[in-house]
């Protein structure tokens, strides 16, 4: 592999996940500036280990633990320093529930990540229910939008987080939602009742 | 009874926030009463809602600074971690390989046309004249006078590959799959989504690049490491060296969209060659101007009043000859 297709992979392979990397490792140190440091030193590392790695998206999970492994590493440095009172418990290196502790936290990057990509309305709308915790009424008002589209936005955000994290139906399917709440339309006044068996578990998965 | 319950994942936070209403918790109960997938559709918007709590969306990864530095520190890396070197095992092996690569050849030979890949659109303006592009993709081009833009075949493909001769103005659809790639006689530009002006025209001796948007990196052909320019940033690059030095970043880069002429301490060869392109004449230098430089901002001036305002500080004359203009 040539030098430039590997620079080039590396940054393809950067952009997609450090966002994520990011949010990842803030959860340990608390430290936006730390967190960037050691997601660097981890993509320093895929670098000088290129030759044995595939820069692709099959490192996915490599990152996240090379990154997981960067920031105890920080957190070690800086033992002296008091550690944030709610990371403590993500600090044990192994024993029962790590494995779901750390697919709990790469989640979280995900959203992290899928909220950043959101449409500007849809996570303004996402932001000011989740962080703000302000009721649809409430964000209706302060948007001048209707409750109605604020309902609507709020799904949409969810329905984007779901599809990315659990793979389910997002708003990519939309479209072929909408094709299929048709035919179920067309076939129910056909009284197609085989039709409605098969197609109404779809509509809604 | 007629129900939409596309707008289900908002009925569901709003109750587990216990801001449902009763009849919406009615909503929520028919829907979950359909089956097990409804029920399995519910807990997952639920821990999704659970663990956006704890996310800290405020945080700035700074993607593309961080970038920046990364890429500063991989050639030094490159230069430790060598790459591998292929050893053959016998001459059976090597003999295999020359026939391979043989083969190869005759197929690149069959499939490329000499000078890269075939050009499957053109663009072009002739001197004095601007234009105004929409590429396949989205991207605007703004064409600056006697340029030249070759869209590449495959620009639909993974790599949306550009020639350019002469200047434009680029602003770059993002695709984040799809590097946009110009190549330049010497030079080469490689973006994602940004917006730059790129000034390659054939007689400087230069190449130079105006980040308005974004970042681009920007290398020769054939090097390996670009460097990265980042929006307020300008760089050029040595077409002999292939070396790329930063220059103050200028505004008025782009002023030629708006039909502005912009010398900034410009060298005197490079300010003909402009006016020639700007004002459609053909010049004769007979000046010995060669190695001044110029500095000055034209907007939308006729030829005889900025031929006025030049004369004026360099002392050199003026006179039309055949239809060419003669300077001496």
């Amino acid at each position: 592999m040539s030098e430039r297709t590997a620079t080039e992979q590396l940054n393809a392979l950067f952009y997609r996940f450090q966002p994520m990397l990011v949010a990842f490792a803030n959860r340990y140190l608390r430290s936006e500036e730390e967190a960037r440091e050691a997601v660097q030193d981890v993509f320093l590392g895929v670098w000088n280990n290129r030759e044995h790695l595939q820069l692709d998206e099959s490192l996915r999970s490599y990152l996240f633990t090379a990154t997981r492994n960067k920031a105890l590493n920080y957190l070690e440095k800086r033992k002296i320093e008091a550690v944030p009172l709610d990371a403590v418990h993500l600090q044990q290196s192994s024993g029962p529930g790590v494995e779901e502790q750390l697919q709990a936290e790469e989640t979280k990057a995900v959203i992290f990540d899928e909220v950043s990509r959101l449409p500007e309305r849809c996570r303004e709308v996402f932001l000011l229910s989740r962080s703000e915790g302000l009721s649809y009424r409430e964000i209706a008002e302060r948007l001048a939008l209707s409750e109605k589209t604020v309902e609507n936005q709020i799904s949409i955000a969810l329905k984007r987080l779901r599809a990315r994290v659990y793979g389910g139906g997002g708003s990519g399917n939309l479209l072929s939602l909408a094709l299929l709440w048709l035919l179920l339309f067309f076939l129910q006044k056909t009284g197609f009742a085989l039709g409605v068996a098969i197609v109404n578990p779809v509509v809604n998965q | 009874m007629e129900n939409n319950y596309n707008d289900i994942e908002a009925i569901i936070i709003k109750s587990l926030e216990r801001q449902a209403s009763a009849r919406e918790e009615q909503v929520l109960q028919d829907w979950l009463r359909q089956g097990d997938k409804y029920q399995h559709h519910y807990e997952e918007v639920r821990a999704l809602w659970e663990a956006a709590r704890d996310v800290d969306f405020n945080l700035d990864p700074d993607t593309d600074r961080e970038w920046e530095s990364l890429a500063a520190k991989l050639p030094a890396a490159a230069l430790t971690g060598r790459g591998k070197v292929l050893r053959f095992q016998n001459w059976r092996f090597a003999a295999a390989a020359i026939v391979l690569a043989g083969l190869l050849g005759l197929i690149t030979f069959y499939f490329t046309r000499p000078g890269g890949p075939a050009i499957a659109q053109e663009f072009s303006t002739p001197l004095g004249e601007r234009k105004e592009i929409q590429l396949a993709d989205g991207t605007l081009v703004a064409l600056n006078a006697e340029s030249r833009l070759q869209v590449l075949e495959g620009f639909d493909g993974k790599e949306r590959r550009l020639r350019l001769e002469g200047e434009g103005y680029f602003q770059v659809s993002t695709d984040a799959g799809r590097p946009f790639i110009i190549e330049t006689e010497g030079a080469r530009v490689q973006v994602t989504g940004t917006a730059f002006n790129l000034n390659a025209y054939q007689e400087n001796t230069s190449v130079r690049l105006t980040v308005t948007e974004g970042s681009v990196r920007f290398s020769a052909p054939k090097e390996e490491i670009a460097q990265p320019v980042t929006a307020g940033n300008a760089a050029e690059m040595d077409r002999a060296s292939g070396k790329i030095r930063s220059i103050p970043f200028d505004q008025r880069a782009t002023a030629w969209q708006k039909g502005v002429l912009v010398f900034a301490n410009t060298p005197w060869p490079e300010v003909v060659s402009s006016l020639e392109r700007h004002y459609a004449v053909e010049i004769s230098d007979e000046t010995e101007l060669q190695d001044k430089r110029y500095s000055a901002v034209f907007d939308n001036q006729p030829l005889e009043e900025t031929l006025k305002v030049m004369q004026a500080t360099l002392g050199f004359e003026a006179e039309r000859k055949d239809g060419r203009l003669l300077l001496k």
